[in-house]
């Protein structure tokens, strides 16, 4: 068998196809389709032998012992020194150089904390501060004697600290610091800046660069640059929404939408071209986009064009 | 050398010469073993013999404790896997315990799997697991799980692609 590796794009099909087939209530007609998928191409059938080749691989770890310590082989314990001392044992997801999300910064790869596309996580801190990651998300954590610091490397959190600690809670950027003033915020790193939503009490807000601090207080929200913060301004309606499962937009490109709902669902969802420009508001259910697909039509001239559940793309509207 | 140019052979023999005894310390900080640092420095400088691509770095020491940081959590993570292993076996009437050789090779198999299954979440891994060795269902798998069947979709996808990415490269 050919061990070259397919386009992302053939392996996402294959992918489809083998979720498609492996539910066990594909029809006769999705069974053709993907007769007609296999024999479309030669790489179509690579892609298919490729994935057939990984269940050998899988093979030696059939029998229960085997199964049972590779389950049990996953989250790694990490010793965390505060102050010098060994003060507290924080579970810590799995450090890997994982080629499963190619456009990260290898820096995300070695945070303490990281979320893949798709996926939320909530953790407790040492001090019982609650923080919540949002998809594609990576921080470390980096607690000692004098503060309890934060540092978001990508994506976006929703913290809730805890009370009872005297030691100044932290979240840092590239862009700068942000003091919770005991609290609920939002922090989210955006192409050019940090953007901060207070959702309680309030948060002091210093760039990078130094100068006075802002303090921001709740239902606000500024963008700060490492050498200035921008005006605050309202914060907009569910701008924590993700965390509760949804996902709330003004005036979004329909080909984003797609993108931040594709992230929550196995196989392809893509836009044509020729509607990726649209704009849209709404809320829309984030683990269930078969809903939210099913919402679009109604406000906006596409169709959705289903060629499995797991390949879906959003065209024009018929004329 | 200077910032900026790739770093060659000699470059990297270089920062072997300035920068091992810093390393080894470093190492020995982590690790009881003293042989296991010795072996863990040396694959540390191994690997970056072995990247082509590498700029001539600015911070060494940050650079060595990065690629060794990375050694460490492999071998951490192996050798947790022996034991849990070597504990579940040590469970099974002695007559069905494979010889000394066959849990050697079993091993070694394992921490394939185990690096093919490499960053999925202890979840999306139980899913696959299920999926592929048991033939379990996406429904029975949810039910086990106490996840949602699309969820349990997306495990299966994500663990498909990766043991893609893991035993074949990155799609093109």
């Amino acid at each position: 068998m050919n061990a070259l590796p397919v386009s992302a794009r053939v392996l996402d099909e294959a992918i489809g196809w083998r979720l498609c087939l492996d539910a066990g209530d594909a029809d006769g007609q999705a069974q053709a389709d993907f007769a007609a998928w296999h024999a479309a191409h030669p790489e179509h059938a690579r892609a298919w032998a490729q994935l057939a080749g990984l269940d050998r691989q899988l093979a030696p770890a059939s029998a229960a012992p085997a199964r049972r310590a590779l389950l049990r082989a996953r989250p790694m314990a990490r010793h965390l020194r505060i102050g010098g001392g060994l003060l507290g044992v924080l579970l810590v997801g799995v450090l890997s150089l994982g080629l499963l999300e190619r456009q990260r910064p290898l820096s995300d790869w070695l945070a303490d904390e990281l979320t893949l596309g798709g996926e939320q996580r909530e953790l407790r801190l040492p001090d019982q501060t609650r923080v919540r990651l949002n998809s594609r998300s990576a921080l470390d954590v980096r607690f000692d004697a004098q503060q309890r610091r934060i540092v978001l490397r990508s994506g976006e959190i929703l913290v809730e600290t805890a009370h009872g600690d005297d030691r100044p809670f932290i979240v840092a950027t590239a862009d700068g610091d942000l003091r919770a003033l005991g609290t609920r915020f939002l922090v989210r790193r955006e192409a050019d800046g940090t953007r901060l939503t207070v959702l309680q009490s309030a948060v002091a807000a210093r760039p990078a660069a130094g100068g006075d601090a802002r303090i921001v207080t709740a239902d606000h929200q500024v963008l700060m640059h490492a050498d200035r913060l921008e005006a605050s301004h309202a914060a907009p309606v569910g701008a924590d929404a993700w965390s509760r499962g949804m996902l709330v937009v003004e005036n979004r490109r329909l080909g984003d939408l797609l993108a931040t709902l594709g992230e929550y669902r196995a196989g392809l969802l893509g836009a044509d071209p020729a509607v990726a420009d649209l704009r849209i508001s709404g809320s829309f259910p984030l683990y269930d986009s078969d809903r939210a697909l099913a919402a679009l039509p109604p406000s906006l001239p596409v169709r959705i064009e289903r060629h499995t559940d797991w390949w879906v793309r959003v065209r024009p509207a018929q004329p | 050398m200077s910032a900026g140019e790739t770093l060659d052979h000699r470059g990297v023999g270089a920062l072997y010469r300035d920068h091992r005894p810093w390393l080894l310390a470093w190492l020995r900080k982590s690790l009881h073993c003293p042989q296991r640092a010795e072996d863990l420095s040396q694959d540390t400088f191994l690997r970056l013999l072995n990247r082509q691509d590498l700029a001539t770095p600015r911070e060494p020491r940050a650079l060595l404790t990065t690629i060794a940081r990375g050694l460490l959590v492999d071998h951490f993570r192996r050798s947790a896997l022996e034991r849990s292993y070597l504990d579940e076996l040590a469970r099974q009437p002695i007559a069905e315990q494979p010889d000394v050789e066959e849990q050697a090779l079993l091993l070694e198999a394992l921490a394939e799997i185990d690096r093919l299954l490499g960053s999925l979440s202890a979840r999306a891994r139980a899913a696959f697991l299920y999926n592929r060795l048991d033939g379990l269902g996406h429904a029975e798998i949810a039910s086990r799980l106490g996840v949602s069947v699309p969820r349990v979709r997306q495990y299966l996808a994500q663990g498909l692609r990766q043991c893609y990415v893991a035993l074949y490269g990155e799609p093109r």
